[in-house]
């Protein structure tokens, strides 16, 4: 049995068969470990069946540490990782409402044309759609793609079942942090700052 | 580089394979034998991106010479992402 934290899980696949498929995640993923350090991946602590993983913004002035990711293995890979988004000090899960990135994939949606338009016309939008969904504000939210456990688990995605996808290159380390990376921290180039103007300041007072 | 080939390193999914391309060759062709050497995922090359290492995606139709890439040039090819998820607003209109 191994707690996430969305959980307990009751290990189910051979413990061989996981640690192993396990290691295989994190060895690979050591073939390149310079390059990724480059991007900001940082993993902090890998064992099974837990990653620890932290993201930097080494884009920014100064650098900045993003957001911490807790990927869960167990029973890999008869189950896809589960995959929730920490504070990288306290791993504390991060709530819907306090996300501290925005995970959007921009994606072009046909439209149908308007009546009366030439025959032909077609018309295209691009669409923002969040990676990162919860049903309410204060919910942990998951990461809405195939090979992540959660969304495989959702009512929404009973079609769509994680052996469809299992060893077709979804569901892996490398393609979890990449994914969190890609939609999450590389598309950031600054810091938003805001100025208040709080009242005045003054000389020292007159005697 | 001879007989104007580079080597292309492509990291398929977190695996590396060396690929030795032609420079008058799409980089499609380069890229199709990197997923069959990382262990051919049983994926269309459509379902892939293949970027360079600023993150930048390439055009895979376009010659590897076109493209300026070098002699032992680092590639990711990643899973595009699919996703089921809501469509909270429309940003942009084509």
């Amino acid at each position: 049995m191994s707690m996430t934290p969305r959980g307990a899980v009751p290990q189910v696949v051979d413990l061989y068969v996981s640690t192993n498929k396990f290691r295989e995640q994190l060895e690979q993923y050591g073939m390149r470990t310079a390059d990724y350090a480059r991007r900001g991946w940082w993993i902090l602590e890998a064992n099974y069946p837990t990653v620890f993983a932290v993201f930097a913004a080494p884009q920014l002035t100064p650098p900045a540490v993003v957001c911490g990711v807790l990927i869960d293995f167990t029973n890999y890979d008869l189950d896809p990782p589960s995959v929730t988004l920490v504070n990288p000090f306290t791993k504390e899960p991060y709530r819907k409402r306090n996300l501290p990135i925005v995970m959007h994939r921009a994606q072009s949606v046909a439209m149908p044309a308007p009546e009366g338009a030439p025959v032909g016309l077609q018309l295209q939008f691009m669409e923002a759609v969040q990676l990162m969904q919860a049903h309410q504000p204060d919910d942990v939210p998951f990461l809405c793609i195939p090979g992540v456990r959660e969304y495989h688990q959702h009512p929404a995605h009973t079609g769509d079942h994680w052996l469809l996808h299992r060893g077709g290159g979804e569901g892996t380390l490398f393609h979890i942090l990449n994914t969190i990376y890609t939609y999450g921290v590389q598309p950031l180039n600054g810091y938003n700052v805001a100025v208040a103007l709080k009242g005045f300041s003054q000389n020292e007072p007159p005697e | 580089m001879k007989d104007n080939k580079v080597a292309l390193t492509f990291v398929v999914q977190g695996t590396e394979v060396v690929i030795e391309a032609n420079g008058n060759a799409p980089l499609r062709v380069a890229a199709q034998q990197a997923l069959k050497q990382a262990g051919d995922y049983g994926r269309a090359l459509a379902d892939w991106e293949v970027k360079n290492e600023s993150g930048n995606v390439l055009n895979i139709d376009q010659k590897v010479g076109d493209l300026a890439l070098i002699d032992g040039a680092l590639l990711y090819m990643t899973l595009t992402v699919g996703v089921n998820g809501m469509s909270p607003w429309v940003s942009q209109q084509i």
